[in-house]
Protein backbone atom coordinates (compact mmCIF):
# COMPACT_ATOMS: atom_id res chain seq x y z
CA UNK A 1 0.00 0.00 0.00
CA UNK A 2 1.27 3.45 -0.81
CA UNK A 3 -0.47 6.42 -0.85
CA UNK A 4 0.76 9.99 -2.38
CA UNK A 5 -0.55 13.20 -2.37
CA UNK A 6 2.02 15.48 -4.94
CA UNK A 7 1.28 19.27 -4.24
CA UNK A 8 -2.45 18.68 -3.56
CA UNK A 9 -4.72 21.74 -3.42
CA UNK A 10 -8.48 22.11 -2.95
CA UNK A 11 -11.08 24.95 -3.07
CA UNK A 12 -14.77 24.81 -2.58
CA UNK A 13 -17.38 26.38 -4.30
CA UNK A 14 -14.69 27.59 -7.46
CA UNK A 15 -15.63 30.36 -8.84
CA UNK A 16 -18.52 31.05 -6.85
CA UNK A 17 -18.40 34.16 -3.79
CA UNK A 18 -18.69 30.85 -1.63
CA UNK A 19 -14.68 30.58 -2.50
CA UNK A 20 -13.09 28.75 -0.03
CA UNK A 21 -9.35 27.26 0.09
CA UNK A 22 -9.49 23.74 1.95
CA UNK A 23 -6.14 22.46 1.50
CA UNK A 24 -3.04 24.22 0.30
CA UNK A 25 -0.24 22.88 -1.25
CA UNK A 26 -0.10 19.31 0.38
CA UNK A 27 2.97 16.95 0.00
CA UNK A 28 2.54 13.37 1.78
CA UNK A 29 3.10 10.11 1.66
CA UNK A 30 1.74 7.15 3.77
CA UNK A 31 3.05 4.12 3.43
CA UNK A 32 2.26 0.25 4.45
CA UNK A 33 1.75 -0.69 7.67
CA UNK A 34 2.11 3.13 9.19
CA UNK A 35 -0.12 3.68 12.53
CA UNK A 36 -0.94 7.62 11.48
CA UNK A 37 -2.98 10.41 13.67
CA UNK A 38 -3.88 13.81 11.79
CA UNK A 39 -4.77 16.60 14.28
CA UNK A 40 -5.89 20.15 13.32
CA UNK A 41 -8.41 22.33 14.44
CA UNK A 42 -12.37 22.43 13.00
CA UNK A 43 -12.37 23.81 9.71
CA UNK A 44 -8.60 22.88 9.23
CA UNK A 45 -9.02 20.79 6.22
CA UNK A 46 -8.87 17.55 7.87
CA UNK A 47 -11.85 16.05 6.32
CA UNK A 48 -11.42 17.55 2.87
CA UNK A 49 -8.01 16.17 3.03
CA UNK A 50 -9.04 12.10 4.05
CA UNK A 51 -11.79 12.69 1.18
CA UNK A 52 -9.01 13.12 -1.42
CA UNK A 53 -7.60 10.12 -0.32
CA UNK A 54 -10.27 7.44 -1.81
CA UNK A 55 -11.24 9.70 -4.51
CA UNK A 56 -14.81 11.49 -3.21
CA UNK A 57 -13.25 14.82 -3.89
CA UNK A 58 -11.43 15.78 -6.89
CA UNK A 59 -8.25 18.04 -5.95
CA UNK A 60 -8.13 21.44 -7.48
CA UNK A 61 -4.70 21.09 -7.91
CA UNK A 62 -1.81 18.41 -7.82
CA UNK A 63 -1.89 14.89 -7.81
CA UNK A 64 -2.68 11.66 -5.36
CA UNK A 65 -0.95 8.28 -6.41
CA UNK A 66 -2.70 4.83 -5.13
CA UNK A 67 0.38 2.04 -5.17
CA UNK A 68 2.24 4.29 -7.74
CA UNK A 69 -1.26 5.26 -10.05
CA UNK A 70 -2.48 8.36 -10.23
CA UNK A 71 -5.86 8.08 -9.40
CA UNK A 72 -7.41 10.53 -11.99
CA UNK A 73 -6.68 8.39 -14.60
CA UNK A 74 -9.25 7.92 -17.14
CA UNK A 75 -8.77 3.91 -16.46
CA UNK A 76 -8.16 4.31 -13.10
CA UNK A 77 -11.11 2.11 -11.42
CA UNK A 78 -12.61 4.72 -9.10
CA UNK A 79 -14.91 1.80 -7.90
CA UNK A 80 -12.17 -0.32 -6.55
CA UNK A 81 -10.46 2.87 -5.13
CA UNK A 82 -13.28 3.35 -2.38
CA UNK A 83 -12.94 -0.05 -1.14
CA UNK A 84 -9.16 0.19 -1.30
CA UNK A 85 -8.82 2.95 1.18
CA UNK A 86 -11.73 2.28 3.54
CA UNK A 87 -12.83 5.73 4.91
CA UNK A 88 -15.27 5.35 8.11
CA UNK A 89 -16.95 9.06 8.26
CA UNK A 90 -17.37 11.27 11.20
CA UNK A 91 -20.81 9.01 13.37
CA UNK A 92 -20.90 6.52 10.77
CA UNK A 93 -23.69 4.73 12.39
CA UNK A 94 -26.16 7.52 11.27
CA UNK A 95 -25.33 5.55 8.00
CA UNK A 96 -26.34 2.38 9.47
CA UNK A 97 -30.23 1.37 7.45
CA UNK A 98 -30.27 -2.52 6.75
CA UNK A 99 -32.55 -4.68 8.99
CA UNK A 100 -29.80 -6.56 10.17
CA UNK A 101 -26.01 -5.99 11.03
CA UNK A 102 -24.90 -8.24 9.01
CA UNK A 103 -27.23 -6.92 5.89
CA UNK A 104 -25.55 -4.02 6.61
CA UNK A 105 -21.62 -5.04 6.95
CA UNK A 106 -22.33 -7.14 3.63
CA UNK A 107 -23.69 -3.55 1.52
CA UNK A 108 -20.36 -2.17 0.82
CA UNK A 109 -17.98 -5.22 -0.11
CA UNK A 110 -21.36 -5.83 -2.22
CA UNK A 111 -21.12 -3.11 -4.38
CA UNK A 112 -17.97 -4.12 -4.61
CA UNK A 113 -18.34 -6.84 -7.54
CA UNK A 114 -17.03 -9.68 -4.94
CA UNK A 115 -18.41 -12.84 -5.59
CA UNK A 116 -21.71 -13.58 -2.85
CA UNK A 117 -19.75 -16.27 -1.31
CA UNK A 118 -17.16 -13.82 -0.55
CA UNK A 119 -18.74 -10.88 0.56
CA UNK A 120 -20.47 -13.24 3.02
CA UNK A 121 -17.29 -14.61 4.03
CA UNK A 122 -16.13 -10.78 4.25
CA UNK A 123 -18.89 -9.37 6.14
CA UNK A 124 -18.27 -12.11 8.95
CA UNK A 125 -14.99 -11.87 9.45
CA UNK A 126 -15.24 -7.63 9.60
CA UNK A 127 -17.89 -8.09 12.09
CA UNK A 128 -15.79 -11.07 13.99
CA UNK A 129 -12.34 -8.28 14.07
CA UNK A 130 -14.46 -5.52 15.54
CA UNK A 131 -16.11 -7.89 17.97
CA UNK A 132 -19.35 -7.85 17.63
CA UNK A 133 -20.61 -11.49 18.36
CA UNK A 134 -23.02 -13.92 16.27
CA UNK A 135 -25.96 -13.21 18.22
CA UNK A 136 -26.25 -9.72 17.11
CA UNK A 137 -25.97 -10.79 13.39
CA UNK A 138 -29.51 -10.97 12.72
CA UNK A 139 -30.89 -7.75 14.77
CA UNK A 140 -31.80 -4.69 13.89
CA UNK A 141 -28.80 -2.17 14.46
CA UNK A 142 -31.11 0.07 16.01
CA UNK A 143 -30.85 -1.95 19.40
CA UNK A 144 -27.14 -2.18 19.23
CA UNK A 145 -25.58 0.95 21.69
CA UNK A 146 -23.90 3.87 20.36
CA UNK A 147 -20.82 1.72 20.95
CA UNK A 148 -21.17 -1.38 19.18
CA UNK A 149 -23.60 0.84 16.49
CA UNK A 150 -19.49 2.41 16.36
CA UNK A 151 -17.83 -0.67 15.29
CA UNK A 152 -20.66 -2.12 12.99
CA UNK A 153 -20.24 0.94 11.00
CA UNK A 154 -16.54 0.46 10.53
CA UNK A 155 -17.29 -3.10 10.18
CA UNK A 156 -19.31 -2.06 7.18
CA UNK A 157 -16.50 -0.46 5.77
CA UNK A 158 -13.52 -3.19 6.98
CA UNK A 159 -15.72 -5.95 4.97
CA UNK A 160 -14.72 -4.63 1.27
CA UNK A 161 -11.12 -5.47 2.63
CA UNK A 162 -9.41 -1.79 2.39
CA UNK A 163 -5.70 -2.26 2.56
CA UNK A 164 -5.82 0.90 4.65
CA UNK A 165 -8.11 2.48 6.98
CA UNK A 166 -9.04 6.11 7.28
CA UNK A 167 -11.39 7.05 10.37
CA UNK A 168 -13.03 10.61 10.26
CA UNK A 169 -12.95 11.65 14.38
CA UNK A 170 -13.89 7.88 15.40
CA UNK A 171 -14.19 8.24 19.00
CA UNK A 172 -16.00 11.68 18.68
CA UNK A 173 -19.00 10.92 21.51
CA UNK A 174 -18.13 7.77 22.38
CA UNK A 175 -17.72 7.23 26.33
CA UNK A 176 -14.30 6.73 28.26
CA UNK A 177 -15.01 2.95 27.69
CA UNK A 178 -16.39 2.90 24.44
CA UNK A 179 -13.27 5.19 23.10
CA UNK A 180 -10.89 2.67 24.56
CA UNK A 181 -12.94 -0.17 23.10
CA UNK A 182 -12.70 1.68 19.54
CA UNK A 183 -8.77 2.67 20.13
CA UNK A 184 -8.46 -0.78 21.28
CA UNK A 185 -9.84 -2.12 17.93
CA UNK A 186 -7.38 0.26 15.53
CA UNK A 187 -4.72 -0.95 17.66
CA UNK A 188 -5.79 -4.77 16.81
CA UNK A 189 -5.79 -4.27 13.13
CA UNK A 190 -2.46 -2.55 12.99
CA UNK A 191 -1.05 -5.05 14.62
CA UNK A 192 -2.53 -8.42 14.37
CA UNK A 193 -3.68 -7.61 10.75
CA UNK A 194 -1.11 -5.62 8.89
CA UNK A 195 -3.18 -2.76 8.08
CA UNK A 196 -2.33 0.60 7.54
CA UNK A 197 -4.45 3.29 10.23
CA UNK A 198 -5.13 6.63 9.54
CA UNK A 199 -7.44 8.66 12.02
CA UNK A 200 -8.67 12.14 12.54
CA UNK A 201 -8.39 12.86 16.63
CA UNK A 202 -8.87 15.49 18.65
CA UNK A 203 -7.53 14.21 21.74
CA UNK A 204 -3.84 14.53 22.21
CA UNK A 205 -3.83 12.27 24.80
CA UNK A 206 -5.31 9.00 22.87
CA UNK A 207 -2.89 10.22 19.77
CA UNK A 208 -0.12 10.36 21.83
CA UNK A 209 -0.83 6.68 22.76
CA UNK A 210 -1.42 5.07 19.59
CA UNK A 211 0.14 6.87 16.95
CA UNK A 212 3.10 6.08 15.35
CA UNK A 213 3.35 9.53 13.48
CA UNK A 214 1.21 12.64 14.04
CA UNK A 215 0.65 14.77 11.64
CA UNK A 216 -0.78 18.78 11.82
CA UNK A 217 -2.64 20.49 9.66
CA UNK A 218 -3.64 24.52 9.81
CA UNK A 219 -5.45 26.21 7.63
CA UNK A 220 -5.28 23.98 4.72
CA UNK A 221 -1.37 22.78 5.29
CA UNK A 222 0.66 20.09 6.90
CA UNK A 223 2.85 21.76 9.29
CA UNK A 224 4.14 19.32 11.36
CA UNK A 225 4.87 15.56 10.65
CA UNK A 226 6.72 13.11 13.13
CA UNK A 227 6.53 10.62 16.14
CA UNK A 228 4.07 12.26 18.61
CA UNK A 229 7.02 12.25 21.24
CA UNK A 230 8.64 14.60 18.83
CA UNK A 231 5.41 16.60 17.57
CA UNK A 232 4.09 17.14 21.00
CA UNK A 233 7.51 18.94 22.30
CA UNK A 234 6.21 21.88 19.99
CA UNK A 235 3.86 23.46 22.66
CA UNK A 236 4.50 26.94 21.65
CA UNK A 237 3.58 26.16 18.00
CA UNK A 238 0.49 23.42 18.42
CA UNK A 239 -1.12 26.79 20.89
CA UNK A 240 -0.39 29.16 18.73
CA UNK A 241 -2.62 27.86 15.80
CA UNK A 242 -5.45 26.73 18.12
CA UNK A 243 -4.08 22.97 19.11
CA UNK A 244 -2.90 21.93 22.53
CA UNK A 245 -0.65 19.15 23.88
CA UNK A 246 -1.24 15.92 26.32
CA UNK A 247 -1.86 17.55 29.62
CA UNK A 248 1.29 15.90 30.40
CA UNK A 249 3.66 18.14 28.59
CA UNK A 250 2.24 20.51 30.10
CA UNK A 251 2.45 19.32 33.66
CA UNK A 252 6.43 18.63 32.58
CA UNK A 253 6.64 22.58 31.32
CA UNK A 254 5.51 23.54 34.37
CA UNK A 255 8.16 21.08 36.26
CA UNK A 256 10.99 22.37 34.80
CA UNK A 257 10.14 25.71 35.48
CA UNK A 258 10.52 24.24 39.48
CA UNK A 259 14.01 22.58 38.37
CA UNK A 260 13.00 19.21 36.86
CA UNK A 261 14.71 18.13 33.89
CA UNK A 262 13.22 15.80 30.84
CA UNK A 263 14.95 14.55 28.29
CA UNK A 264 11.51 15.02 26.22
CA UNK A 265 8.32 15.76 27.84
CA UNK A 266 6.30 12.92 28.25
CA UNK A 267 2.94 12.48 26.05
CA UNK A 268 1.31 9.43 28.10
CA UNK A 269 -0.10 9.18 31.60
CA UNK A 270 2.17 5.71 32.24
CA UNK A 271 5.67 7.29 30.61
CA UNK A 272 4.90 10.55 32.99
CA UNK A 273 4.77 8.39 36.17
CA UNK A 274 7.47 6.11 34.98
CA UNK A 275 9.54 9.75 34.92
CA UNK A 276 8.51 10.28 38.34
CA UNK A 277 8.58 7.14 40.13
CA UNK A 278 12.21 7.32 38.20
CA UNK A 279 13.15 10.37 40.26
CA UNK A 280 11.93 9.39 43.12
CA UNK A 281 13.61 6.01 43.95
CA UNK A 282 16.87 7.53 42.11
CA UNK A 283 16.47 10.26 44.48
CA UNK A 284 15.94 7.28 47.76
CA UNK A 285 19.21 5.61 46.09
CA UNK A 286 21.18 9.00 46.43
CA UNK A 287 20.49 9.19 50.05
CA UNK B 1 -32.12 15.64 52.54
CA UNK B 2 -31.56 19.37 51.31
CA UNK B 3 -34.68 21.51 50.92
CA UNK B 4 -36.39 21.77 47.67
CA UNK B 5 -38.62 24.41 47.48
CA UNK B 6 -35.58 26.91 46.81
CA UNK B 7 -34.42 24.36 43.95
CA UNK B 8 -34.34 26.01 40.09
CA UNK B 9 -34.55 22.67 38.50
CA UNK B 10 -36.34 19.52 40.31
CA UNK B 11 -37.30 15.61 39.65
CA UNK B 12 -39.16 13.64 42.04
CA UNK B 13 -39.08 9.90 40.99
CA UNK B 14 -38.23 10.46 37.26
CA UNK B 15 -39.17 7.41 34.68
CA UNK B 16 -38.75 7.20 31.76
CA UNK B 17 -39.65 4.33 29.23
CA UNK B 18 -39.65 3.79 25.49
CA UNK B 19 -41.55 1.10 23.80
CA UNK B 20 -40.25 -0.44 20.47
CA UNK B 21 -43.21 -1.53 18.44
CA UNK B 22 -43.02 -3.80 15.48
CA UNK B 23 -44.57 -2.83 12.09
CA UNK B 24 -48.45 -3.54 13.04
CA UNK B 25 -47.31 -0.48 16.39
CA UNK B 26 -47.97 -3.77 18.60
CA UNK B 27 -45.28 -2.99 21.89
CA UNK B 28 -42.70 -5.55 21.58
CA UNK B 29 -40.15 -4.36 24.40
CA UNK B 30 -40.37 -1.54 26.96
CA UNK B 31 -36.87 0.20 27.59
CA UNK B 32 -37.15 1.75 31.15
CA UNK B 33 -33.98 4.89 30.07
CA UNK B 34 -34.41 6.48 33.09
CA UNK B 35 -35.59 4.41 36.16
CA UNK B 36 -36.46 6.46 39.00
CA UNK B 37 -34.35 9.64 39.80
CA UNK B 38 -34.68 12.22 42.30
CA UNK B 39 -32.46 15.09 42.03
CA UNK B 40 -32.50 18.94 42.61
CA UNK B 41 -30.48 21.57 41.40
CA UNK B 42 -30.42 24.87 42.56
CA UNK B 43 -29.96 28.68 41.12
CA UNK B 44 -26.85 29.72 39.70
CA UNK B 45 -25.03 26.05 39.73
CA UNK B 46 -22.48 24.74 37.59
CA UNK B 47 -24.02 20.81 37.86
CA UNK B 48 -21.72 17.48 35.68
CA UNK B 49 -23.95 14.44 34.26
CA UNK B 50 -21.53 11.77 33.74
CA UNK B 51 -22.11 8.23 32.83
CA UNK B 52 -21.88 5.54 29.73
CA UNK B 53 -23.42 5.70 26.43
CA UNK B 54 -26.69 4.62 27.26
CA UNK B 55 -26.85 5.16 30.60
CA UNK B 56 -29.85 7.54 30.39
CA UNK B 57 -28.31 11.01 30.58
CA UNK B 58 -29.56 12.39 27.41
CA UNK B 59 -32.82 11.02 28.13
CA UNK B 60 -32.94 12.65 31.63
CA UNK B 61 -31.12 15.63 30.42
CA UNK B 62 -34.54 16.36 27.71
CA UNK B 63 -36.65 16.24 30.68
CA UNK B 64 -34.95 19.24 32.53
CA UNK B 65 -36.44 21.27 29.26
CA UNK B 66 -39.53 19.30 28.46
CA UNK B 67 -38.75 17.85 25.23
CA UNK B 68 -39.36 14.75 26.76
CA UNK B 69 -42.47 14.61 29.54
CA UNK B 70 -42.28 11.88 32.63
CA UNK B 71 -43.67 8.37 31.97
CA UNK B 72 -44.03 8.54 35.78
CA UNK B 73 -42.98 11.01 38.82
CA UNK B 74 -42.81 14.55 38.01
CA UNK B 75 -39.87 17.52 37.01
CA UNK B 76 -40.21 21.15 38.09
CA UNK B 77 -38.23 23.72 36.45
CA UNK B 78 -38.08 26.77 38.00
CA UNK B 79 -41.72 25.88 40.10
CA UNK B 80 -43.55 24.22 36.40
CA UNK B 81 -44.20 21.11 36.57
CA UNK B 82 -42.50 20.70 32.68
CA UNK B 83 -46.05 17.96 32.09
CA UNK B 84 -48.00 20.88 31.89
CA UNK B 85 -48.67 22.25 28.18
CA UNK B 86 -49.25 25.49 28.91
CA UNK B 87 -45.69 25.56 30.67
CA UNK B 88 -43.90 24.26 28.18
CA UNK B 89 -42.88 27.60 26.24
CA UNK B 90 -42.00 29.18 29.85
CA UNK B 91 -39.63 26.33 30.37
CA UNK B 92 -37.89 26.17 26.93
CA UNK B 93 -37.24 29.93 27.61
CA UNK B 94 -35.67 29.52 30.99
CA UNK B 95 -33.44 26.47 29.54
CA UNK B 96 -31.83 26.40 26.54
CA UNK B 97 -30.28 22.73 25.32
CA UNK B 98 -27.67 22.43 22.98
CA UNK B 99 -27.60 19.02 21.38
CA UNK B 100 -24.03 16.78 20.60
CA UNK B 101 -25.46 16.43 16.59
CA UNK B 102 -25.32 19.70 15.37
CA UNK B 103 -27.12 18.89 12.27
CA UNK B 104 -30.41 18.57 14.39
CA UNK B 105 -30.76 21.83 15.88
CA UNK B 106 -29.32 23.92 12.56
CA UNK B 107 -32.42 25.39 10.63
CA UNK B 108 -31.41 28.43 8.34
CA UNK B 109 -29.67 28.69 5.58
CA UNK B 110 -27.46 31.33 6.67
CA UNK B 111 -25.47 31.00 10.28
CA UNK B 112 -26.83 34.44 11.46
CA UNK B 113 -30.21 33.77 10.89
CA UNK B 114 -29.83 30.52 12.40
CA UNK B 115 -28.28 32.65 15.65
CA UNK B 116 -31.03 34.98 15.30
CA UNK B 117 -33.71 32.25 15.52
CA UNK B 118 -34.05 31.64 19.13
CA UNK B 119 -34.23 35.33 20.42
CA UNK B 120 -36.58 36.11 17.63
CA UNK B 121 -39.05 33.58 18.57
CA UNK B 122 -38.73 35.02 22.68
CA UNK B 123 -40.11 38.04 20.63
CA UNK B 124 -36.66 40.25 21.72
CA UNK B 125 -37.04 43.69 19.74
CA UNK B 126 -34.90 43.62 16.32
CA UNK B 127 -31.74 46.15 17.85
CA UNK B 128 -31.30 43.88 20.82
CA UNK B 129 -31.26 40.97 18.23
CA UNK B 130 -28.34 41.76 16.41
CA UNK B 131 -26.67 42.73 19.27
CA UNK B 132 -26.83 39.45 20.75
CA UNK B 133 -25.92 37.37 17.34
CA UNK B 134 -22.54 39.05 17.20
CA UNK B 135 -22.08 38.86 20.72
CA UNK B 136 -22.94 35.52 20.21
CA UNK B 137 -20.97 34.42 17.31
CA UNK B 138 -18.10 36.29 18.18
CA UNK B 139 -17.67 34.88 21.97
CA UNK B 140 -17.30 31.01 20.05
CA UNK B 141 -15.53 32.71 17.13
CA UNK B 142 -17.67 32.57 14.48
CA UNK B 143 -18.16 36.20 14.14
CA UNK B 144 -16.40 36.20 9.95
CA UNK B 145 -18.60 33.06 9.04
CA UNK B 146 -22.21 34.54 10.03
CA UNK B 147 -23.33 35.13 6.15
CA UNK B 148 -22.29 32.19 4.93
CA UNK B 149 -24.20 28.93 4.93
CA UNK B 150 -23.86 26.33 8.19
CA UNK B 151 -24.25 23.49 4.99
CA UNK B 152 -20.51 24.62 4.65
CA UNK B 153 -19.24 24.18 7.85
CA UNK B 154 -17.43 21.63 9.43
CA UNK B 155 -18.78 19.49 12.08
CA UNK B 156 -17.12 21.26 14.99
CA UNK B 157 -18.06 24.38 13.80
CA UNK B 158 -21.72 23.69 13.23
CA UNK B 159 -21.33 22.91 16.89
CA UNK B 160 -20.36 26.46 17.44
CA UNK B 161 -22.87 28.00 15.87
CA UNK B 162 -25.72 26.12 17.83
CA UNK B 163 -23.83 27.22 21.34
CA UNK B 164 -23.45 30.66 19.25
CA UNK B 165 -27.47 30.47 19.48
CA UNK B 166 -27.82 29.40 22.69
CA UNK B 167 -26.13 31.59 24.21
CA UNK B 168 -28.61 34.80 22.23
CA UNK B 169 -31.38 33.69 23.77
CA UNK B 170 -29.86 34.36 26.75
CA UNK B 171 -31.60 31.96 29.19
CA UNK B 172 -31.45 31.43 32.97
CA UNK B 173 -30.45 27.82 32.31
CA UNK B 174 -28.03 25.88 29.38
CA UNK B 175 -27.75 22.45 29.35
CA UNK B 176 -25.38 21.55 26.95
CA UNK B 177 -25.57 17.49 25.89
CA UNK B 178 -22.41 16.48 24.63
CA UNK B 179 -22.19 20.08 22.90
CA UNK B 180 -18.08 20.01 22.64
CA UNK B 181 -18.02 16.53 21.22
CA UNK B 182 -16.83 17.38 17.95
CA UNK B 183 -14.91 20.78 19.29
CA UNK B 184 -10.96 20.76 19.02
CA UNK B 185 -8.98 20.86 22.09
CA UNK B 186 -9.32 24.89 22.08
CA UNK B 187 -12.35 25.29 20.78
CA UNK B 188 -13.73 22.94 23.87
CA UNK B 189 -11.40 24.68 26.11
CA UNK B 190 -13.26 28.19 25.17
CA UNK B 191 -16.52 27.23 25.17
CA UNK B 192 -15.82 25.71 28.41
CA UNK B 193 -14.47 28.92 30.08
CA UNK B 194 -17.19 30.93 27.89
CA UNK B 195 -19.94 28.70 30.15
CA UNK B 196 -18.10 28.91 33.33
CA UNK B 197 -18.16 32.54 33.20
CA UNK B 198 -21.81 32.83 32.34
CA UNK B 199 -22.48 31.03 35.37
CA UNK B 200 -19.92 32.98 37.66
CA UNK B 201 -20.77 36.21 36.67
CA UNK B 202 -24.31 36.09 35.56
CA UNK B 203 -25.24 33.11 38.22
CA UNK B 204 -26.75 30.97 35.04
CA UNK B 205 -27.48 27.37 35.73
CA UNK B 206 -25.43 25.17 34.04
CA UNK B 207 -26.16 21.09 33.14
CA UNK B 208 -23.08 20.00 31.13
CA UNK B 209 -23.41 16.40 30.07
CA UNK B 210 -20.00 15.67 29.05
CA UNK B 211 -17.28 12.45 28.88
CA UNK B 212 -14.38 15.26 29.57
CA UNK B 213 -13.43 14.56 33.03
CA UNK B 214 -11.48 17.55 32.91
CA UNK B 215 -14.54 19.78 32.18
CA UNK B 216 -15.85 18.37 35.19
CA UNK B 217 -13.77 19.10 38.19
CA UNK B 218 -14.58 22.84 38.33
CA UNK B 219 -18.41 21.61 38.51
CA UNK B 220 -20.40 22.11 42.13
CA UNK B 221 -22.53 18.72 41.81
CA UNK B 222 -22.00 15.50 40.04
CA UNK B 223 -24.43 13.03 38.67
CA UNK B 224 -23.34 9.88 37.67
CA UNK B 225 -25.90 7.57 35.80
CA UNK B 226 -25.78 3.89 35.33
CA UNK B 227 -28.79 2.18 34.44
CA UNK B 228 -30.77 4.47 33.73
CA UNK B 229 -30.92 5.83 37.96
CA UNK B 230 -28.22 8.20 40.01
CA UNK B 231 -25.34 5.79 41.05
CA UNK B 232 -23.14 8.21 42.44
CA UNK B 233 -23.45 12.12 43.15
CA UNK B 234 -21.62 14.60 45.43
CA UNK B 235 -18.71 16.95 44.92
CA UNK B 236 -16.24 16.00 42.08
CA UNK B 237 -13.83 15.18 44.93
CA UNK B 238 -16.03 12.93 46.34
CA UNK B 239 -16.95 11.61 43.52
CA UNK B 240 -13.45 10.56 41.63
CA UNK B 241 -12.68 9.20 45.15
CA UNK B 242 -15.20 6.41 44.55
CA UNK B 243 -12.71 4.84 42.22
CA UNK B 244 -14.94 1.21 41.95
CA UNK B 245 -18.22 2.67 41.44
CA UNK B 246 -17.00 4.38 39.04
CA UNK B 247 -15.19 1.94 37.38
CA UNK B 248 -18.82 -0.25 37.23
CA UNK B 249 -20.81 3.63 35.74
CA UNK B 250 -17.68 2.58 32.91
CA UNK B 251 -15.97 6.01 33.81
CA UNK B 252 -12.79 7.05 33.90
CA UNK B 253 -10.26 9.23 36.40
CA UNK B 254 -9.16 12.49 35.16
CA UNK B 255 -5.36 12.34 33.89
CA UNK B 256 -3.85 14.02 36.92
CA UNK B 257 -5.71 11.37 39.01
CA UNK B 258 -4.61 8.41 36.97
CA UNK B 259 -1.13 9.62 37.59
CA UNK B 260 -1.23 9.98 40.99
CA UNK B 261 -3.14 5.99 41.46
CA UNK B 262 0.22 5.05 39.19
CA UNK B 263 2.69 6.54 41.71
CA UNK B 264 0.97 5.36 44.92
CA UNK B 265 0.45 1.54 43.54
CA UNK B 266 4.17 1.90 42.97
CA UNK B 267 4.86 3.12 47.00
CA UNK B 268 5.20 7.13 46.30
CA UNK B 269 3.13 8.80 49.10
CA UNK B 270 1.30 10.98 47.12
CA UNK B 271 -2.52 12.23 47.64
CA UNK B 272 -5.21 10.17 46.39
CA UNK B 273 -8.05 12.67 45.87
CA UNK B 274 -5.87 14.90 43.11
CA UNK B 275 -8.17 15.61 40.33
CA UNK B 276 -6.36 18.13 38.31
CA UNK B 277 -2.46 18.43 36.78
CA UNK B 278 -2.16 21.99 39.13
CA UNK B 279 -2.84 20.21 42.37
CA UNK B 280 -0.76 16.85 41.14
CA UNK B 281 2.54 19.70 40.34
CA UNK B 282 1.91 21.09 43.65
CA UNK B 283 1.95 17.53 45.53
CA UNK B 284 4.87 16.47 44.02
CA UNK B 285 6.43 19.90 44.83
CA UNK B 286 5.71 18.88 48.09
CA UNK B 287 7.11 15.61 48.03
CA UNK B 288 10.42 16.55 46.26
CA UNK B 289 11.09 19.34 48.26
Amino acid sequence: MSLILDHVGYIYGKGTNEEKRALDDVSLEIKEHEFIALIGRTGSGKSTLVQIFNGLEQPSEGTVYFNGRDISDKDFNKRELRGKVGLVFQYPEHQLFEETVIKDVQFGPGNMGFRPLDVEMYAFQALKDVGIGDELLDVSPLVLSGGQKRRVAIAGVLAMQPEILVLDEPMAGLDPVGRREILALLQKLYREKGMTIFFISHNMEEVAEVAGRVLVMDKGKIVLDGPPAKVFQYQKELEQIGLGVPQTVTLAGHLEERGWSFSEKPVTVHEMAAEILEKWNGGKNDS
Amino acid sequence: MKEKKGAFLRTEGLVHEYSRRDEEGNVTEIIRAVDGVDLSVEPGEFIAVLGANGSGKSTLAKHFNALLTPTDGVVYLDGKRTDQEENVLAIRQLAGMVFQNPDNQLVSNVVEEDVAFGPENLGVPTKEIRKRVKEGLESVGMYAYRKKSPNHLSGGQKQRVAIAGILAMQSGCIILDEATSMLDPMGRKSIIEQVLRLNKEKKITIILITHHMDEVVHADKVFVMKKGKVALSGTPRQVFGQAELLEECKVTLPEAAQIAEELYEHGMPVRTDILTMQELEEELERIFA
